[in-house]
């Protein structure tokens, strides 16, 4: 009995310490390779190992648009964080402690567009922004113009309203004591007041998880860029302009600088895995909240 | 009517003054309520724009012939004739067919292994954290971004850096993008590479919510580990199972990054999704009516599992 015990511990270390390092082999293959020299590159049999620090690549990766990409995906992400956190905290607050006719229908209303497929929306979004009216040289009926698409607010016009945020939150409030709200009235304090400064304080778990996942979402979106902005490069979040750079210096056949395209490649995804390692506890718990509970 | 009375002036009649102080006390009254809609009617005006009209529009579009540029042309039903006629050797069952093959593939294979790794994860095992963490990475990633560099890697010459590395073993490159044999596989394990580390968190909270005075009374019962798994972990797991099954299933429906990204839709549309379909012949054949005739029939194809998992979330929300 005891022996087996001890195979079995055996086989979880063994098939744990292979899998995960197939699990990260694509990843950890890319960057490494963002640091070595193509020489060393070509070479590798498991990895590419770096002997020395090859960061000139790094100087020639941030030019073609890429630098304007990261400030212009970060502008994006802090802008839906703000809207994330802002909405999120006051529609939890609603939710959670306010008493009003039509509560369960509207919770209902956001949920059952929260479960809707994004997917779906993509093409008749698209025409939406088109026709947007009066912006993009449309008149006041939507039509004579191309709308918002190839502008850059196509980019910040969706999801103002996150269902996922307002139900987190909510759940968050609810775990919250009603007694603080009653003390900050007392004192005269305002709705806002009592949301920022004496609840928000105490929310920093959900908050924390909010903005990692909007941070991830946010950086990662590439569908809807690639549909609207297409064709604009001065709009270009970080995903779009790393594969329209890679494929225009990029061939399947003939020589290639590898280390190059591994570089573009790293500077888009290193953001989401330094977050991720920052932050997983809470990530993780705000992972579990949304679908476990209950 | 006499508490407030420093407020008007003496020789004012009462009737007309009422209102105000009504009103007022209609704002106290109503106060909660007053604030929740005020802020909730532009959330609910926004949401519904943003959410409802698309799929209202979306349901119009799908019974129209429409280029974009001419007017739209009421058709009837015969974007879904066409979807579901035996055009060009049956094109359109084909691909709602290998999209159901795809995501029961996937699905299977997200689920059985994010369950062994789980359980794997769920003993006393030093370093979990750090497994657990590697298993999740992937899904970190924009799919648009890694299933670029999967393409690159997967470059048929000698210098594709899959080729390249077999190489030094010994074996011939292969054009894995124009394989029909691999590319299907690659497909389905890219996929579940992207998505498994969602699932085994997901199962591993599951493990760990198990009270763990059931596995002690099986055990003074003299039941064995198969019988403990057999006959407690996996019951207990039922919840968590079909949560995962439905969100996966909806997801994996969904797949969109490796015929986009990588083939194409090739081998000889080995990888021609739904969803690449709807892009396709939405945005680069400019069908946007059976383009969205494609979307609504992934729609209702999903209906159930959406439906589940929106009454799901009303149990878990009560409302």
């Amino acid at each position: 009995m005891k022996k087996r015990r001890l195979l079995i511990k055996i086989f979880s270390y063994v098939f744990l310490s292979i899998s995960s390092f197939v699990m990260i082999y694509p990843v950890l293959f890319m960057a490494l390779g963002a640091f070595t020299t193509n020489e060393r590159f070509l070479d590798a049999t498991i990895l590419p190992i770096p002997n020395t620090l090859n960061l000139r690549l790094f100087q020639r990766a941030f030019g073609a648009g890429v630098w304007d990409s990261y400030v212009f995906t970060l502008t994006r992400v802090l802008f839906y964080i703000a809207v994330t956190l802002l909405v999120g905290l006051i529609g939890g607050y609603i939710f959670s402690k306010l008493r009003f006719p039509g509560k369960n229908r509207v919770f209902l209303l956001f949920l059952s567009g929260m479960v809707m497929p994004g997917i779906l929306m993509l093409v008749p979004m698209y025409l939406m922004m088109a026709w947007f009216p009066l912006v993009g040289g449309n008149n006041i009926l939507g039509r004579g113009g191309h709308g918002f698409i190839g502008e850059w607010p196509v980019l910040f016009i969706y999801g103002w309203v996150p269902p996922f945020a307002i139900f987190l939150l909510k759940q968050s409030f609810d775990m919250l004591p009603n007694e603080y709200s009653d003390a900050a009235k007392i004192d005269g304090a305002g709705m806002f007041t009592i949301i920022f400064r004496v609840y928000g304080p105490l929310l920093k778990p959900p908050l924390v998880a909010l903005t990692i996942v909007t941070f991830l979402g946010v950086w990662n979106d590439y569908l809807w860029p690639s549909l609207t902005i297409s064709g604009h490069p001065d709009y270009y979040p970080i995903a779009l302009r790393i594969q329209y750079v890679i494929l225009s210096d990029w061939s399947p056949v003939g020589t290639t600088d590898y280390p190059a395209v591994m570089v573009r490649t790293f500077l888009a995804t290193w953001p989401p895995a330094a977050v991720y390692f920052l932050l997983q506890r809470y990530f993780v718990q705000g992972l579990v909240a949304s679908g476990l509970k209950g | 009517m006499t508490e407030n009375t420093f407020s008007r002036p003496a020789s004012s009649v009462d009737e007309p003054m009422a209102w105000p102080h009504r009103l007022r006390r209609w704002f106290r009254r109503n106060r909660e309520a007053i604030i929740a809609w005020s802020f909730l009617t532009p959330m609910v005006i926004y949401f519904v724009i943003m959410t409802f009209v698309p799929l209202a529009f979306l349901l119009g579009m799908s019974f129209t012939e429409w280029n974009i540029i001419t007017p739209p042309r009421w058709v009837g039903f015969s974007n879904f004739k066409l979807i579901f006629s035996d055009f060009q050797d049956w094109f359109y069952p084909k691909v709602i067919g290998r999209t159901v093959l795809y995501a029961v593939a996937i699905l299977f294979l997200n689920i059985v292994g994010g369950f062994f790794v789980a359980l794997v994860l769920n003993q006393q095992i030093k370093g979990k954290g750090i497994f657990r963490t590697m298993w999740y990475l992937p899904s970190v990633f924009s799919g648009a971004v890694v299933a670029l560099l999967i393409r690159i890697y997967l470059a048929g010459s000698t210098q594709g850096v899959l080729n390249m590395i077999l190489f030094k073993f010994g074996i011939p490159p292969v054009d894995w993008i124009n394989n029909t044999t691999w590319m299907p596989i690659i497909a389905v394990l890219f996929v579940v590479w992207m998505g498994i580390g969602f699932t085994v968190i997901f199962f591993l909270a599951g493990l760990q919510g198990i009270d763990e005075n059931l596995y002690d009374a099986a055990r003074i019962d003299g039941a064995n580990d198969l019988q403990l798994l057999q006959y407690i972990t996996i019951p207990q797991m039922v919840p968590v199972l079909l949560f995962i099954s439905v969100t996966g299933i909806i997801g994996s429906m969904q797949m969109w990054e490796v015929p986009k990204i990588i083939t194409a839709g090739g081998p000889s549309y080995m990888t021609y999704t739904l969803v690449y379909s709807i892009q396709n012949d939405s945005f680069a054949a400019l069908e946007m009516g059976l383009g969205t005739a494609q979307s609504l029939v992934l729609f209702v194809m999903l209906l159930v599992f959406i439906g589940w998992q929106l009454n799901q979330y009303r149990r878990q929300y009560g409302v």
